[in-house]
């Protein structure tokens, strides 16, 4: 008997298509949503992004304020005779077959390199294809001013992005910077569409200021303006480090009783939910702190032991931040730090602790969450658990028994009474 | 919620399962196929892409589960290492003909290199051409030509005549010659 191998593959693929598949599956979007919302916020941390006309708009107006127009400040002068190259004619399509983006700083110091970042979208993937990097130059009064933007690197991501120096001198022999003033980032996009090759274009501003402190004032001013290209009801992130509280002021009992009124509220560890228990957890945390007050606000680092219980081996995808500090009160959470889980690497947990990273701070926690803390608790006593949020991949019985598991548990520690004051 | 958290779960409901057993025939364990479209899904909404139909959504995250796969997926030696602790047989127990094959061509992959197997996968499953394998994995047309040869011959001596594997596309010139078998 001969076998039909498109059939046969055909038959493989759907003999995982399930309904506990699609059920497994739909459980981690918000998973999903936590990771995807912490890239996002990463990336637009690195770069801004230029939408063209909120870009001129900004510079305009931060220019008009120091009491010069761009031509003005030039101090070599601009002419486009004296700085082109060769003219740029590019051809506009009237369907452009991939949406091209590209981001940078809306302002940057002439005679500096700026980083640009590109990424073709293909609305189509099965009819195009993008198959080469782009190529980046500046542009003005229809001009190329500029060398090619050199390719630095093609990141991880789809669509592919592609990074970009971008240096801010003329493409004349002698390289001298540019002068001041608004030029054209002009980004060309070959595309292979139906197995015929075109290009698309995209442009957006930049601003070439004299100074890297008016650049850097603009840039600023931009992203200030710039909305977010992704707004969400719920936090995206806490910033690295961000324990301490010291910068925010310290939250009064009247703030934390406020809180409790709206306990019991949301999953543990959410501020304000009730501490979650469960009769046979198959993971634990080990926490341990040091038996002396603490200030309101104080960071909270170090390790914590990861084992299984009941004598399990258990092997599960845990973030790699670590543990949270979470501190209740009369069985609700009142103080966690607002963690994304970016990324999750796999942890094996015996008998044995594994130390795994423990980050917080003794401050209130709002509902609904905020990325900042509230303010450091008052003092008073609390008590303090080590959590952390695992998807369990296999659990091995005490008598060697193994099984798959896809859910996610929330581990947490024995209670460790704090004292804030 | 926002409108690509809506497209997310709009995806995962409607096509989660059809992109769960795509990657199934890739990585050949159904557990490691859902961690790799999950891992696909971040990285393809972490673009923050708005107004895509979820047609188009999809064929992202099939190109994002290929290369992540034949990127090496990071978990991949781990669970190699636990699988077969697990009681669960992803293909089921062989009942029939059809069953049968379907265990048999499940075994014939694990043979195969990633690249092999991946190659395999989108012409006989995907049914594209070695140019756009070829595109889809950043490899010569060449290279495509040789991995399917390659594939095709060892999975035909474990599995017999694979009629169906010499059959050439009309846009491509490769001609798989199972003749050549060693079986």
């Amino acid at each position: 008997m001969s076998i039909d191998l498109e059939r046969s593959l055909h038959d493989l693929a759907r003999s995982v298509q399930d309904d506990a598949a699609s059920e497994r599956m739909a459980g981690q979007v918000r998973h999903m949503v936590t990771r995807i919302r912490r890239r996002r916020h990463v990336r637009q941390a690195a770069t801004g992004v230029v939408g063209a006309g909120a870009a001129t708009a900004v510079v305009v107006g931060g220019l008009q304020l120091a009491g010069r127009g761009p031509l003005e400040a030039s101090p070599a002068g601009w002419s486009a005779a004296a700085w082109g190259c060769e003219p740029e004619t590019p051809t506009e399509l009237p369907d452009p077959p991939v949406d091209v983006e590209v981001s940078h700083p809306a302002a940057a110091a002439s005679g500096t390199v700026t980083s640009l970042v590109v990424s073709a979208h293909e609305p189509d993937p099965d009819a195009t294809a993008v198959e080469v990097a782009p190529t980046v130059v500046l542009v003005r009064d229809g001009v190329v001013v500029s060398r090619p933007a050199a390719l630095t690197g093609t990141m991880e991501s789809f669509p592919v992005q592609h990074a970009f120096d971008l240096s801010l001198t003329s493409c004349l022999p002698g390289s001298a910077p540019l002068p001041p003033g608004t030029y054209d980032v002009l980004v060309r996009q070959e595309v292979v569409r139906l197995g015929v090759q075109v290009v698309a274009v995209q442009h957006s501003t930049l601003e070439v200021t004299a100074t890297r402190e008016e650049a850097d004032e603009l840039a600023d001013r931009a992203r200030t303006a710039e909305p977010s290209p992704a707004p969400t009801a719920a936090p995206t992130t806490a910033p690295e480090g961000s324990a301490s509280a010291g910068g925010s002021a310290p939250a009064t009992q009247a703030d934390v009783d406020a809180l409790l009124a709206q306990a019991p509220q949301g999953t543990f560890p959410a501020c304000a939910s009730a501490v979650l228990s469960e009769a046979d957890p198959p993971l634990t945390l080990d926490l341990t702190l040091e038996q002396r007050p603490y200030a309101p606000g104080e960071a909270v680092g170090g390790t914590v032991g990861l084992r299984a219980t009941g004598g399990r081996t258990v092997i599960a995808n845990a973030p790699t931040h670590g543990a949270l500090l979470v501190l209740t009160r009369a069985g609700a959470v009142v103080g966690r730090e607002y963690r994304d889980t970016e990324d999750v690497e796999l942890v094996e947990a015996s008998g044995q602790p594994v130390d795994v990273a423990l980050t917080g701070s003794m401050s209130l926690c709002s509902a609904p969450a905020q990325e900042l803390p509230a303010g450091g608790l008052p003092p008073g006593r609390y008590d303090a658990y080590a959590v952390m949020e695992v998807m369990l991949k296999e659990v091995t019985e005490a008598d060697g028994t193994a099984r798959a598991e896809t859910r996610s548990v929330v581990v947490r520690s024995e209670p460790v009474p704090v004292t804030i004051g | 919620m926002a409108a690509w958290e809506h497209a997310l779960d709009d995806l995962v409901r409607t096509r989660g399962s059809a992109l769960v057993g795509y990657a199934y025939l890739l990585c050949g364990d159904r557990r490691e196929a859902e961690d790799l479209v999950q891992d696909a899904l971040v990285k393809t909404f972490s673009r923050g892409r708005g107004g895509l139909e979820t047609h188009s959504l999809e064929g992202y995250v099939r190109r994002a589960v290929l290369t992540t796969y034949v990127d090496g997926f990071r978990r991949r030696r781990r669970w190699a290492a636990v699988r077969h602790l697990l009681a669960t047989d992803d293909v089921g127990p062989a009942s029939d003909a059809g069953v049968a094959a379907r265990a048999d061509v499940a075994a014939a992959l694990e043979a195969l290199s990633p690249r092999e197997r991946a190659c395999v996968v989108l012409r006989f499953y995907e049914d594209l051409t070695v140019p756009a394998i070829a595109d889809a994995l950043a490899l010569s047309q060449g290279s495509v030509k040789r991995y399917l040869s390659d594939a095709v011959r060892r999975m035909e001596h474990l599995l017999g005549p694979l009629p169906g594997a010499d059959v050439a596309p009309d846009d491509d010139e490769i001609t798989l010659t199972p003749t050549r078998s060693d079986r």
